[in-house]
């Protein structure tokens, strides 16, 4: 079992990880600076332990999304800057980012063995606020990480100290949104849909209650019609 | 030899395979399934010699296809591929009938130390 001693063997030994992931070079370096990952677009996967409880989070900014995504199968090399470009990521390349996150919950069990599983993926711009609040606050580790031959991006690494209930979806996650379609997504800025819940809720108990009131109404309308008509008869 | 890989991402299946050709197997045949209920269904058509399947997958997960495809052939060889390894999780693999637990990342030579007693 790995140990952490030093910030740099830690980048050392997250690297490994992502090394033996694609097969080729990968190497991670820490950054001085924490929280400039947090300044461009990125993607954002939570993790939580066996009780359900978010543990950590791992980010990687687009430039990295795509060179991994596209390392993990083999793609062109030469294609990552293509995508950049168009922010276009296919559906494959959606899932292969979703299964190198959940090969990258190895990163939690380096310091002690613990169950650690993926929970789900955000998009920068439609983040829980749990979550949003917990990157922003949180003294993550910051790295540069460069893909052989895919290009360089940067990625934090943020550990709760204390572990935390899961952060509620407000909004649809990536993966369930990309899940769904079963077409290409949208380009990334605008693949997770609008939510639309919420509102209908209320509506479909209003009504019940309404119904109910008529016929309290219509009910009480018979019987004094039925003790007018008792007492006219009398 | 056949080899059944069942796992929910795509590009994993395509990586194992990768690493069995790495890991310097020939003459083999693969099938791939993307669940367990698939892999079930897959194991009755294919009649693989080996099965390696991933344990979390929506559908029916790796425990389930393991326990399933064991009440139809008890001597089937089946181990699993999956990136929670915990010693827990190794007991549990092992305790159903599962022959060796990869853990995700992995090498060729992973594959090769635990499959080189049943491709070889």
């Amino acid at each position: 079992m790995a140990k952490f001693v030093s910030f740099q063997s830690k980048a050392a030994d997250i690297g490994d990880i992502y090394e033996q992931m694609f097969g080729r070079d990968v190497v991670f370096k820490p950054l001085s600076f924490t929280h400039k990952v947090l300044d461009e677009s990125y993607i954002v996967a939570t993790f939580k332990n066996e009780n359900d409880q978010v543990i950590g989070a791992i980010i990687f900014d687009m430039p990295l999304a795509a060179a991994m995504s596209m390392a993990f199968t083999e793609m062109p090399p030469e294609s990552v800057g293509e995508l950049l470009a168009s922010g276009r990521f296919t559906h494959d390349l959606w899932e292969n980012l979703h299964e190198i996150f959940n090969i990258s919950c190895r990163i939690f069990s380096l310091r002690k063995e613990r169950q650690v599983r993926l929970s789900q993926m955000f998009q920068h711009d439609h983040l829980p606020k749990g979550l949003k609040s917990f990157l922003q606050n949180s003294k993550g580790d910051a790295f540069s990480a460069s893909v052989a031959e895919y290009g360089v991006g940067e990625c934090m690494i943020a550990q709760a100290e204390h572990t935390i209930p899961c952060f509620p979806p407000s909004k649809p996650t990536l993966y369930d949104s990309f899940q769904e379609a079963d077409h290409a997504p949208e380009p990334v800025k605008e693949s997770v849909s609008k939510p639309t819940t919420h509102r209908s809720t209320p509506k479909k108990t209003e009504k019940p209650q309404s119904n109910g009131n008529t016929a309290i109404v219509v009910v009480g309308l018979i019987v004094a019609a039925a003790i007018a008509f008792f007492v006219f008869q009398q | 030899m056949k080899v059944l890989i069942v796992d929910d991402s795509r590009g994993m299946r395509m990586m194992i395979r990768r690493a069995i050709r790495q890991a310097g197997f020939g003459n083999l045949t693969f099938e791939d399934a993307a669940n367990g209920q698939e892999g079930l269904e897959k194991y009755d058509s294919f009649a693989p010699d080996i099965i390696l399947s991933d344990w979390n997958m929506p559908v029916m997960d790796g425990m389930d296809f393991l326990k399933a495809v064991k009440r139809k052939n008890a001597g089937v060889r089946f181990g699993f591929v999956t990136s929670q390894a915990t010693l827990v999780m190794k007991q549990e693999a092992k305790k159903a009938g599962a022959l060796f637990l990869i853990s995700k990342p992995f090498t060729p030579d992973n594959f090769k130390d635990h499959l080189d007693p049943y491709l070889s």
